[in-house]
């Protein structure tokens, strides 16, 4: 008996001590791409640090940011809980057939007053609408369903959708911009009846090319009769085709290499634009519009403009065509991809990242003939970021 | 730093375990050196501002119990007392309970009293209780003062109790403190229970505390009735888990280093009335105000109405140690009535009773026990009461949330009884049992380790790297 527990202690000392080793040996990963972060740095060593309690809690986040594998060992626990447990909603996705979603908390809204996000919203846009006209540009606010919305239907009938609030928000936030005369495009409009599988990723939280193709061609149709004549790209010269590689969105990356639902992602024919100069924040880069990922490299949404940029300048050398201004977050890097075909100049601003100045500022320095402000719909109220039309 | 963080299993752990035991056993008061250095260490890593005060509280109690001890009049030797009530208590109510006193006052009456935004050092509660325990005994004379300090700072601030219990009494481990042998079958037994507690604390006590805090979190409109009952029951089981878990890791740890600590839960949920429950729960605490608390006042000894009045007072500061708010003094006060029924009236009338009806009663009482404990503002609670009798909702969240967690609900409940330990004790003298034993145990390791790990996860979906 006394063997046998000798036995035991040893290997569990064995399997630790190694285990801790090799998790101090192990090469350092910053990034966690199934987290989308960069994990915890070592703490630096400071009396203050030390006193006010972070220089510790640095090292707790540290010691559990790298273990040995970690990826591995998430790995199996997301296995355990999809295929073992067979759980509906695994690290805040939920996991229908063929669609991933994200897990929403519940709240009661029936007594949500919604007028003054919704006013306090559309008074910011009119504002802007304003300042965009004296500079002499045409003012175009595009709003997207998101995917969680586009999909509201396939969540489980026990989970909560949250559609009462998002619905009713939409509702308010565009009858508040019509009655203030905010020119306005709202992409649900064009897609009503359709399936929202065609135009929405299946794994992420933006829409999918087609999606992007639609907010594109809206976008052109709108400003065509205000604007120089310019070509509009058609659906037969896109050449769309799938990556090969599964493609990480938001939600199934989010599950480790495991999500039951699959999905590539689609780009277009890059043959089909002009030749073009491009800058990112103020410096030339020679990157295309599509970052084509490398054998073995994931296949992420940045793949479209290289991702999220605070100022992008894309310069086509065609005089004769009109220039544009795209404000927005991520929604807009497809959309942007595809201007490119159309327009001289396109500009594209995120103010979550880009806070040099604001867009008057920005139109008296570098005038557009359109300012375009494309927003998805949980963010139609909200003042940060993009959202606080500055 | 918590038990069931990677930095403790591996970093602390392994380091207190490497210096302690490289030690030779002859070399007793090293070994007591290296379990207080490391205890300070784990402290100091959780509460860096905190260790001065527990500092001051070891010394204080070290020297109250010197003076009680060498005192030749009984006016020095309450001097004694009173130097470590007050220093004791001082502490506590200035730490814990001096905002929500201010806060309730100006509430009361509509005084504007300043704030003083306190942070309350971890584990107050416990080594201040700890603390006077050791010098009332020494003061009634049933154990001896400690004359080294160091031996009283190992007492009071020994890490596998210091933060979350149990409350050790200074009798318990007075010997061991001097004089304990460490050997293979406690190394292998105190490592069994650590893993048992871990493993009730990962995938046990944080699983019911997602689900119960996402129910609680709920507004009332869409939780119901059946879904309030589920978060009651999830926060029961959580809290059990929880409680029980960090019982049974200090239990274990102090084994391996050779202590044996009292147990601190018995199945509480098996309990067939509230006077039961109380013998099962949290025994060192309920233990600690019987004898410095109740017994003092008169206990039972000075007629009934001050029986009364004396177990009001235990189960208001009963409520009240688990935290300032009023719901906690709700709380305490709600087990005092119904102690008091069950004591002069329900306990007869449940003898009566099939067991099954007792165990039901209790049950339904400590769960709705725990809605109060849970809720700390009133309006919170009810609407939350409010919900549990409403009789409307549906049981799409309950289905939910029973489909994704049936191992939990399983293991869960049946580990509310004593039935698993049973069959964990199956043939307890033959290889065979010891051998499923450890597999079972590598198994809850493993599983631990993974939800730890699982546990890390961190998404953030707009993020730039």
């Amino acid at each position: 008996m006394r063997s046998i527990k000798r036995g035991f202690l040893a290997v569990l000392v064995l399997i630790t001590g190694l285990f801790i080793l090799l998790s101090f040996l192990n090469r350092r990963q910053q990034l966690s791409v199934y987290e989308n972060r960069s994990l915890a740095a070592h703490p630096v060593f400071s009396l203050r640090s030390v006193w006010d309690g972070s220089y510790f809690r640095g090292w707790d986040d540290y010691f559990s940011d790298h273990i040995y594998h970690r990826d591995d060992r998430m790995r199996e626990y997301q296995w355990l809980r999809l295929y073992l447990k067979h759980s509906v909603t695994v690290n805040d996705v939920v996991i229908t057939d063929d669609v991933l979603l994200p897990l929403l908390p519940y709240r009661d809204y029936s007594s949500y007053d919604y007028d003054p996000d919704a006013n306090s919203a559309v008074d910011r846009l009119t504002q802007l609408q304003s300042k965009v006209e004296a500079a002499g540009s045409l003012f175009l606010y595009v709003g997207v369903d998101e995917q969680r919305m586009a999909f509201a239907d396939r969540y489980p009938s026990y989970l909560y959708n949250k559609s009462d609030y998002y619905e009713t928000m939409g509702r308010t936030f565009r009858a508040a911009c019509e009655k203030a005369g905010v020119h306005t495009l709202f992409l649900r409009d064009r897609l009503s009846g359709q399936d929202p599988m065609t135009y929405y990723s299946r794994v992420d939280h933006h829409f999918n090319l087609h999606g992007a193709f639609e907010t594109y061609l809206a976008v052109c149709e709108t400003l065509a009769p205000s604007l120089p004549a310019f070509p509009v790209l058609r659906q037969e010269q896109l050449g769309a085709y799938k990556l090969p590689g599964e493609f990480y969105g938001s939600y199934n990356r989010r599950l480790y290499d495991l999500s039951p639902v699959h999905e590539q992602l689609t780009v277009f024919d890059l043959s089909v634009l002009p030749p073009y100069e491009r800058w990112d924040n103020g410096v030339r880069t020679d990157a295309p519009v599509l970052d084509l990922p490398g054998r073995g490299e994931k296949v992420q949404y940045s793949v479209y403009m290289g991702g999220d940029m605070a100022e992008t300048v894309i310069c086509t050398n065609r005089p004769e065509l009109p220039s544009i201004l795209i404000v927005g977050d991520s929604f807009t890097n497809p959309v942007e991809a595809l201007c490119v075909y159309s327009f001289n100049e396109i500009r594209s601003l995120d103010y979550r990242h880009y806070h040099q100045m604001d867009l008057t500022e920005y139109l008296a320095l570098h005038p557009v003939d359109a300012v375009v402000i494309i927003r998805d719909s949980l963010n139609y109220v909200g003042s940060e970021g993009n959202g606080s039309l500055r | 730093m918590v038990f069931s963080s990677f930095s403790f299993l591996m970093f602390f752990f392994p380091a207190v375990c490497f210096c302690y035991f490289i030690v030779p056993q002859r070399f007793r008061s090293l070994r007591n050196l290296v379990l207080l250095v490391f205890s300070l260490f784990f402290y100091f890593w959780g509460e860096s501002r905190g260790v001065l005060l527990m500092l001051a509280v070891i010394l204080v109690s070290y020297c109250s119990a010197r003076i009680i001890d060498g005192a030749g009049s009984k006016a020095i030797r309450r001097l004694g007392l009173w130097l470590e009530l007050l220093t004791c208590l001082g502490a506590l109510v200035y730490y814990k309970y001096a905002d929500w006193l201010l806060i309730s006052a100006n509430s009361l009456f509509h005084t504007d009293l300043p704030i003083l935004q306190v942070v309350m050092p971890i584990g107050i509660s416990f080594f201040t209780f700890q603390s006077m325990s050791y010098v009332i005994d020494v003061y009634r004379g049933t154990v001896e003062a400690q004359k080294n300090l160091l031996n009283v700072a190992l007492y009071v601030s020994l890490f596998p109790q210091l933060v979350a219990g149990p409350i050790v009494r200074y009798e318990t481990v007075a010997a061991e403190i001097v004089s304990r042998r460490e050997n293979l079958d406690e190394i292998y037994a105190g490592v069994q229970r650590f893993i048992m507690g871990l493993g009730k604390k990962l995938l046990l006590a944080n699983t019911f505390g997602q689900e119960a805090d996402t129910i609680f979190s709920m507004a009332s409109a869409v939780r119901g009735t059946p879904t309030a009952w589920l978060g009651a029951i999830c926060y029961s089981l959580q809290i059990y888990f929880d409680f029980s878990a960090y019982s049974d890791m200090a239990i274990g740890m102090g084994r391996m280093f050779g202590f044996h600590f009292l147990e601190n839960f018995n199945y509480p949920y098996v309990s067939r009335s509230i006077t039961e429950f109380w013998r099962r729960w949290h025994i060192s605490l309920s233990t600690w105000f019987r004898d410095y608390v109740y017994i003092p006042l008169g206990g039972n000894r000075r007629g009934l109405p001050r029986q009364i009045l004396n177990l009001l007072v235990v189960w208001a500061l009963t409520g009240l140690w688990h935290g300032a708010s009023w719901n906690f003094v709700l709380w305490g006060l709600y087990f005092f009535v119904l102690l008091i029924l069950e004591k002069f009236f329900l306990g007869k009338l449940l003898d009566k009773l099939p067991s099954v009806v007792r165990r039901s009663y209790t049950l339904l009482a400590v769960v709705l026990g725990w809605v109060i404990f849970y809720c700390t503002e009133s309006g919170q609670l009810t609407s939350y009461l409010g919900d549990l009798f409403a009789f409307r909702g549906g049981f799409d969240h309950v289905l939910l949330t029973l489909r994704q967690n049936v191992p939990e609900f399983l293991f869960g409940l049946a580990l509310c009884t004593p039935l698993p330990m049973r069959l964990f004790c199956l043939g307890k003298d033959k290889p065979w049992g010891e051998v499923l034993r450890c597999v079972w145990m590598l198994i809850v390791l493993v599983l631990s380790v993974l939800a730890l790990t699982g546990s890390s996860f961190n998404a953030f979906i707009y993020f730039r790297f």
